[in-house]
Formats: C-alpha cells, sequence, structure tokens
C-alpha cells in the first residue's frame, strides 16, 4: 500500500520536475523557482494641478521687431538705445488631467531700459510688461520628468513705457511657443523654459519697444 | 543595472544640457548686448522742448505738443512762424597758411528730429552791421515739409564760414591780430515754410579722437 501510495505520488509530481531545460539557458542560471520577481508596480497616483514660479531672461534684441524699435529710438533723437535681456519673475499654474494637454494660465512681470538721453543715468525709456496668458501644454510624457514638453501660451502684455517720468499704458497680443523640461520627479523639482515670444505692434507714430524674443527661465514646481 | 547606468547617463547629460542653456545665452547677452552709454559728441546747445519754449522768441503760429509719447514734446512750427535762441558758441579758427594749425573754417552740425520731409536749409549770416564787425554768426535752419507720420532724425552740416567772416591777414579787418582768433555764433533761427514739428535741437561738434 505503501509503494502504491509512492508510485502516485512520482506520477503526479513527475510533469513538474521533468520539463525539459530551456537549451538557451545558461547553466549558472538558478533555477526560476528563486528567482526574485518584483510586484506589480501600484498604478502611479497622477497629480492634478502643477505650480512653478521662477524667473527668466528674455533676449528682446532676438525680437523680429528688434532693428525698427531701436531705429524708432534713434531715429527720434535718442543718443543711446538697444533691446535689452528683460528680467522676467512670474509663474504659471495648469489643471494636469485634462486630455492631451495641460490647460493653465501664466502671469509674469519684466522691465527694462530701451533708451537713454544725453542725462544717460537719469533720461531713460524704461519698459514694463504685466503678461497674462492662456496655457496649453502637450503632456506626451504622462507625467514623466526630464521630457521636455511643447507650450503656448497666448495672451496680452500690458505695456508701460515711461518717459521723462510720464507713464504711458498700451495692451498687445501675444504669442509664446516653447518647452518647459522637468527637472525631478513626478511631484517636485525645478523646471526649465525655453521660448519664443510675438507680441503685436504699436500704431504707427508711436514708441514701439521691442517685447518679444527668446526666454530661458528656470524655477521650482510642485505638483499635488 | 543596465537601466540604472541609463538613467544615471541621462542625468549627466541633461545637467551638461542644463548648463549649456544657462551659460551660452549668457555669454551671447555679454558678447553681443551692449550696455546704454553715451556719445562722446560734444552738445554745444540743446533743447528737447520738455519745459516749454519759453526760453525762445517767438514769431507767428509756434505752440508745444505732444508726439509720440504723453510724455515727449515738440515745437510745433505753424508756416511762416520764426522761433529764435541765443548761442554763445565760440570757435577758434587758426591761421588757415599755418599747415599744422586747426584752420577748419567749419566743424560743427546741427541735428534735430522732425516729422516734415523736404530739404532742409542751413545757412550763416552776419548778426550785427556793419557783417563781421564783432565776428557774431546767426546761424539759420530753414525747414521745409510737408510733414508725415513718423519722425526722423536730421543732421546738417554748418556751412563754411562765409566771406563777411574777416580772416586775420585780412587789411580790412577791424581786429586784426597775428594768429588764431574767435568767432561766435550768436543766434539760432528757426523758420518753417509748413507746419512742422521739431524736437530735441542740438548744435554739436565732435569729441573724442576728432575734436578739437
Amino acid at each position: 500500500m505503501t509503494l502504491v501510495a509512492a508510485l502516485v505520488l512520482v506520477t503526479v509530481a513527475a510533469p513538474a520536475t521533468a520539463q525539459p531545460l530551456d537549451p538557451y539557458e545558461p547553466d549558472f542560471a538558478p533555477p526560476a523557482s528563486v528567482i526574485p520577481v518584483d510586484a506589480p508596480p501600484p498604478p502611479p497616483v497622477m497629480p492634478r494641478v502643477h505650480v512653478m514660479i521662477g524667473g527668466s531672461l528674455r533676449f528682446t534684441s532676438l525680437d523680429t521687431h528688434d532693428q525698427a524699435s531701436t531705429a524708432r529710438f534713434e531715429e527720434y533723437g535718442w543718443p543711446s538705445a538697444r533691446s535689452p535681456v528683460m528680467p522676467v519673475v512670474g509663474g504659471d499654474v495648469e489643471y494636469l488631467l485634462a486630455p492631451i494637454i495641460d490647460v493653465g494660465v501664466a502671469v509674469s512681470w519684466a522691465s527694462a531700459d530701451h533708451a537713454a538721453g544725453l542725462d544717460w543715468m537719469e533720461d531713460r525709456v524704461t519698459t514694463t510688461t504685466t503678461q497674462l496668458a492662456l496655457v496649453a501644454r502637450i503632456h506626451w510624457a504622462l507625467g514623466r520628468p526630464f521630457i521636455p514638453e511643447p507650450r503656448v501660451d497666448v495672451g496680452v502684455v500690458r505695456r508701460t513705457i515711461e518717459l521723462h517720468g510720464v507713464p504711458a499704458t498700451d495692451s498687445l497680443p501675444y504669442l509664446r511657443a516653447g518647452v518647459d523640461w522637468r527637472l525631478g520627479t513626478r511631484r517636485g523639482g525645478a523646471q526649465v523654459s525655453v521660448g519664443y515670444t510675438l507680441s503685436g505692434r504699436a500704431s504707427p507714430g508711436q514708441l514701439d519697444p521691442a517685447i518679444g524674443g527668446l526666454d530661458v527661465g528656470i524655477g521650482p514646481y510642485l505638483r499635488f | 543595472m543596465t537601466g540604472r547606468a541609463l538613467a544615471l547617463a541621462r542625468l549627466v547629460q541633461s545637467s551638461w544640457t542644463v548648463k549649456r542653456m544657462i551659460v551660452v545665452p549668457f555669454a551671447v547677452w555679454v558678447s553681443a548686448v551692449g550696455c546704454l552709454g553715451y556719445e562722446d559728441d560734444q552738445v554745444q546747445f540743446g533743447d528737447d522742448f520738455e519745459t516749454g519754449a519759453a526760453t525762445w522768441t517767438i514769431a507767428g503760429d509756434v505752440t508745444v505738443v505732444t508726439t509720440n509719447h504723453p510724455g515727449e514734446h515738440a515745437a510745433r512750427l505753424g508756416p511762416g512762424a520764426t522761433m529764435a535762441h541765443g548761442l554763445s558758441i565760440m570757435r577758434t579758427v587758426a591761421d588757415p597758411s599755418d599747415q599744422y594749425g586747426e584752420g577748419f573754417s567749419d566743424g560743427n552740425w546741427i541735428e534735430y528730429t522732425t516729422d516734415c520731409s523736404g530739404r532742409p536749409a542751413l545757412s550763416l549770416e552776419p548778426l550785427t552791421t556793419p557783417p563781421g564787425g564783432d565776428r557774431s554768426v546767426l546761424v539759420r535752419l530753414r525747414l521745409v515739409g510737408p510733414p508725415e507720420t513718423d519722425f526722423a532724425r536730421r543732421r546738417l552740416m554748418f556751412p563754411a564760414l562765409p566771406a563777411f567772416v574777416a580772416w586775420p591777414d585780412d587789411p580790412d579787418d577791424p581786429n586784426p591780430s597775428d594768429g588764431a582768433y574767435q568767432i561766435r555764433f550768436a543766434s539760432l533761427v528757426l523758420m518753417s515754410v509748413a507746419p512742422c514739428r521739431v524736437d530735441n535741437l542740438r548744435v554739436m561738434v565732435s569729441g573724442g579722437t576728432l575734436g578739437y
């Protein structure tokens, strides 16, 4: 009886132990029963909101309007005119769960001198911009960092030109196309942004300093 | 293991890329974008009309108006209007026969911003009677027009000193001298044929290496 039971056990257990070896499996490979198997990763928790505050430099000398802007100052008699590098402070907030794109708003502020008079330390034309835009960013990275994400801003820039102590303000549409690049984790880190801004033009006969161009920025971001 | 190495390599690559993205634009900015500075030409007379035109002697329709910005003002001359301002620009004129001297008879220029096209005229005229009595010269700028939308900068060289300025070796010179002598640009007169706006008016002389 004991022998019969042993034969039954061998017969039942035989298929499990008598499988042919994989001819391509190296001899030193451990048996499959001891290879550690990772547990399936938990589904990623997708943040809903992206917040970023940072600074950037905008090279207005690369604006398509650069030469016309400088020439208009010089033609009016300003001894020194240029399209400056404008330091920019800004931030943006985006909702991340919309299909295909992140949608949000961006706000930024910048200021620089575009021309100087004979009293070149005091008599300056200072241009200040406040920009408000709707943002659309393709989230093909699905939340993963280190993958550049194309982005488009469409908005309005409120431009204040102060000259001889008198400010004058106008509003222009603008379009910015660029790339956001998150260096960090899914939750936070530093974001590098590169973009190019095209802005509207003032009417003929008015001062029209260049406020667009290439900008490069960096700042911390947080996703929650 | 391979995945970690790739991730590390990607991180290093990205950090170098970030450095380049920061350093290269900064270098371009430093090398290509200059600072606002000043020119070395000397302004011997200037008026930007920001405080009005009260220092001018006006005849006809002359008003101060804003131009391309609420803070920018210019003088507007109606047709036939004239405005005059005193000058005190002394010019030393050397003996023209001295090859090492500075016997230039010109060197000043006038520059201004205007919306008037056409060909302006700049002339030097005797200020006193008889002409050249004290070697004072009147500078007259005649604007033509018609006015246009945009402003443009105009620069006109002073013409050569006219014949009414006596030279030192002139036997008729009432104030003879042996070498250099001085003349004086004593008055600037603007007149306009068409309605023209004028701003940032300056009488200049070269500075720097070409100055004297």
